[in-house]
């Protein structure tokens, strides 16, 4: 760096205060993504809110589906923005799902971060609900029917009345001015996720980062990072840097995403990008089904026994209020889930952060978790109605495995005698694999699709159940291998990473001319992925820009595991090549 | 349970304090009042009416804001007196009915579809229905009553519910012809997802061993099923409401559609409230074969 450049940026560094921002830090070898998962989360919401803005000023609410279907082949590049549109969505819940399960996973939920834990429980349901007004106001056959089972849905559960006030409210009585109050309430709830999530940072601000349970043993104290230690890396530039490398990742791997499902067309419909439109081949072979973050509820309310057998009446003001037969379902979809997610910290032990020695938070999020991911499953492959007996069987076949299973992964950690609970483990979960077949042959399942399905989703019951337990497992059995201390200390990059650099620089050249150069209406899915190889490329080069800031507090590992962040760019690269 | 209670009501520092005023009022240092006694005292006082103007300024201002966003709910106009004709014209005369063939005609909005339909049993011949129900019921979780009958040739019938009383009875030389909403109570699912199965017609997909042998409306939504021949009684639930029943006269020998009896169509906010006068059928409505 050039003395003048040099002393331009110590100028701005100091004027604008940067190196002494009121943020927290974090130690150095924190930069890395298992850390910053919320960092997903929150670089997809930024897209989200960018996109949304460019969106809304083509937005007609007159005729959403038509406007859509107009723009699609008129406007160029809103088919790119669109699409990123609805997979920022889709990224923003999966990256808050990892976001949760690992942070539950090491004990970050703990004390004192138990205000965090329900700030970020809280998030994740707005988050539901502005998705929810998100797609109701594209317009198509999906929107229609998300608009007529959501009115449904509030006046089967709130009683007639309140249910079509509330129906009102949230959707209009008069269908030309309906859309306009669906993304209305959809950009109201977005902005109150923002305030929420303001709250979130604020709090992370307070408590800094949680300890990795590598330098703590899996004790819950401390529970803060020592601010004074050596290997602090300072916000500025280290963490600000990270922050742009995990965007525009995280944005380059949205559109990539978004570019390669366009290319593969029509697999499954919860995978198909483009909003689905009556008339076209798509409308025909589209089921009334919402997208896969809501595919559970939509699964719980064809489970017709957990509606009220009958209805209820509560007098109100004179009035008898009839009704209030799905309120079972809705506190089953929507009020259950999200208070066994808050009450988590308040089932965790004193002393350790380690899942096996919280044992009942384990269990009760381990079943959650499994029971969400088979009811997805459950609600993509059938359609259809189930005994009371069938759906028993599906619920029980996780508990016959997960319970135990935890008890043998605890008895390994502690070093008992693990004879007993591993016996315990594989003969219950051999009739939680049995049972399925069983109820298989006792009901004739194997004549229909539904039998089929369901003993499918019994069976998953018990997949979904392992995938839990190794996660758990490989958790607990990675955070015992010590840091790597006392290795020589090299400061420069070596020359393949700066070749690496240079290329993913040209890469990042290459897809801006080409974006210029390319007619977007004629290649809307090329115009996506050259977008996702901007972005990557450029998420490429700044991540090596940040290993030469954080070299001398994070020593260089191996090539080839240096090299391992740069595979989105190649992923990016691929895709680019498939679709073109 | 009471040990929370306690937890949270009683000063630890205070033996025999179980008030949480005392609690409330003690400061960080578990130090209480002037003497060290249970005292509130006006600063607290202050404290607390401050929070509690706060908090009910906010709480105030829901009740606002609801009623800001609520839609102004369209006009209800009067029902229309419609007279059924077919595509070319043709009034709809009883004896052009064929037993248990499925019509459909849209009343009393151009956006809600009925089913019209001349209800009979297995061999074809005609089922007269004269019921009385109330717009909320407990679903019967029986078979329907078709097959029930013997040489009966008239459902005469009282349904057990809450709410308002109401008679479906159908018209034509054997009271046989009636027409229901074709939009499910329970999550609006329309025609053809909801659909009328003649006795002996195989229900596809049917979730209960009860309406497999068809004289049902069944919705393959979610399962609900309504007994066409008590006046759409539910069956199965997870509906709730009887399907609304569109009254019927027969007025020389043509049918007309004169109102919509017994709960609201589904997702309206009352059978004929519309924008503009033109959203409602008017004075003829087509009724199609399927």
């Amino acid at each position: 760096m050039s003395s003048t450049l040099k002393k331009l940026y110590d100028l701005l560094v100091e004027r604008l205060g940067l190196d002494r921002l009121p943020l927290r830090s974090v130690p150095y070898s924190y930069v890395s993504v298992e850390f910053w998962l919320g960092a997903i989360v929150a670089a997809s919401f930024m897209w989200l809110a960018i996109s949304g803005l460019l969106l809304l000023l083509y937005y007609d609410y007159t005729n959403p589906a038509e406007a859509n279907r107009r723009l699609l082949e008129s406007k160029p590049f809103f088919r790119p923005l669109l699409t990123s549109h609805l997979m920022a969505a889709n990224l923003m819940i999966l990256g808050a799902v990892a976001h949760f399960v690992r942070n539950f996973l090491v004990g970050a939920y703990k004390k004192p971060r138990e205000a965090m834990w329900i700030v970020g429980v809280i998030a994740g349901f707005l988050a539901l609900q502005a998705a929810f007004f998100g797609y109701a106001s594209i317009g198509d056959k999906i929107a229609i029917e998300a608009i007529n089972i959501g009115s449904g849905f509030v006046s089967n559960s709130f009683g007639e009345y309140f249910g079509k006030i509330l129906a009102a409210l949230a959707f209009d009585v008069t269908e030309s001015t309906r859309y306009l109050r669906t993304v209305a309430i959809h950009v109201a709830f977005a902005v109150l996720l923002g305030v929420v999530f303001l709250l979130h940072f604020i709090l992370f601000e307070a408590q800094g980062i949680h300890p990795s349970p590598r330098e703590t043993g899996w004790r819950d104290e401390p529970s803060k990072i020592d601010e004074t230690r050596k290997d602090m890396a300072p916000w500025f530039p280290v963490n600000l840097t990270y922050i742009i490398v995990v965007t525009f990742g995280v944005w380059g791997f949205i559109f990539t995403l978004s570019a390669f499902l366009q290319g593969l067309g029509w697999v499954h419909q919860l995978l198909y990008q483009l909003p689905i439109f009556e008339g076209t081949p798509e409308g025909e072979m589209a089921r009334p089904m919402p997208p896969w973050f809501l595919v559970y509820a939509f699964k719980l309310f064809q489970l017709t026994f957990l509606y009220l057998p009958e209805p209820l009446k509560i007098p109100v003001l004179g009035l008898e209020i009839y009704g209030f037969s799905a309120l079972p379902v809705f506190i089953a979809s929507f009020v259950l889930p999200i208070l066994v997610l808050a009450i988590i910290p308040f089932m965790a032990r004193r002393g350790s952060t380690h899942p096996l020695d919280n044992m009942a938070a384990a269990t009760v999020l381990g079943l959650l978790l499994v029971y969400l991911a088979q009811l997805t499953i459950w609600g993509a492959v059938t359609l259809s109605f189930h005994t009371t007996f069938t759906a028993i069987v599906v619920f029980i076949t996780p508990i016959l495995t997960l319970v135990p299973g935890l008890q043998m992964l605890r008895a390994t950690m502690k070093g008992e005698d693990i004879n007993k609970p591993m016996i315990r483990f594989f003969s219950l979960s051999l009739i939680a694999i049995a049972l399925p077949f069983a109820t298989l042959i006792a009901t004739r399942g194997y004549e229909s699709d539904t039998g089929m399905g369901d003993a499918i989703t019994g069976l998953l019951g018990v997949v979904f159940s392992l995938i839990y337990l190794s996660l758990i497992a490989f958790t607990v059995f990675s955070g015992e291998s010590e840091p790597k201390t006392g290795e020589p200390r090299q400061l420069d990059l070596p020359t393949p990473l700066i070749a690496v650099a240079i290329a993913e620089l040209f890469l990042v050249l290459f897809s801006a001319i080409s974006l210029a150069l390319i007619n977007p209406l004629a290649n809307p899915i090329l115009a996506s992925a050259l977008i996702g190889l901007l972005l990557t490329s450029a998420y490429g080069v700044a991540h090596i820009a940040l290993r030469a800031l954080t070299l001398h507090g994070k020593p260089l590992e191996s090539l080839g595991s240096e090299l391992v962040p740069h595979m989105l760019v190649v992923l990016s690269l691929a895709v680019l090549i498939f679709v073109a | 349970m009471s040990f929370i209670v306690r937890k949270l009501i009683v000063n630890p520092k205070i033996p025999g304090d179980e008030y949480l005023s005392v609690y409330l009022a003690c400061d960080r240092r578990g130090w209480c009042g002037m003497g060290g006694g249970p005292k509130f005292d006006r600063r607290d006082f202050v404290k607390i009416l401050g929070a509690f103007g706060v908090v009910g300024a906010g709480g105030g201002l829901a009740i606002p804001i609801v009623k800001y966003m609520m839609p102004e709910i369209p006009k209800a106009y009067s029902y229309p007196q419609t007279r059924l004709v077919w595509g070319d014209g043709r009034p709809v005369r009883a004896s052009d009915l064929e037993v248990n063939k499925i019509y459909l005609f849209n009343y009393p909005l151009h956006s809600t579809p009925n089913f019209l339909v001349n209800l009979g049993d297995e061999r074809g011949e005609p089922v007269g229905v004269r019921v009385k129900l109330y717009t909320n019921m407990s679903p019967l979780n029986e078979e329907p009553i078709i097959f029930k009958l013997g040489q009966t040739r008239l459902v005469e019938f009282n349904v057990p519910g809450y709410g308002r009383e109401y008679v479906v009875e159908g018209v034509g030389p054997n009271k046989s012809i009636v027409a229901y909403s074709a939009i499910c109570q329970h999550f609006g699912c329309p025609y053809p997802a909801m659909k009328f199965y003649p006795p002996g017609q195989q229900v596809p997909l049917a979730r209960s061993e009860l309406v497999v042998k068809g004289g049902v409306i069944y919705c393959t939504c979610h399962g609900g099923a309504y007994d066409p021949y008590r006046g759409a009684a539910v069956l199965l639930n997870p509906p709730q409401r009887p399907l609304p029943f569109v009254k019927l006269e027969e007025r020389n020998g043509e049918l007309w559609a004169v109102e919509v009896l017994g709960a609201t169509v589904f997702g309206k906010f009352c059978n004929t409230c519309a924008a503009e006068e033109g959203e409602l059928v008017g004075s003829e409505t087509v009724v199609r074969e399927v």
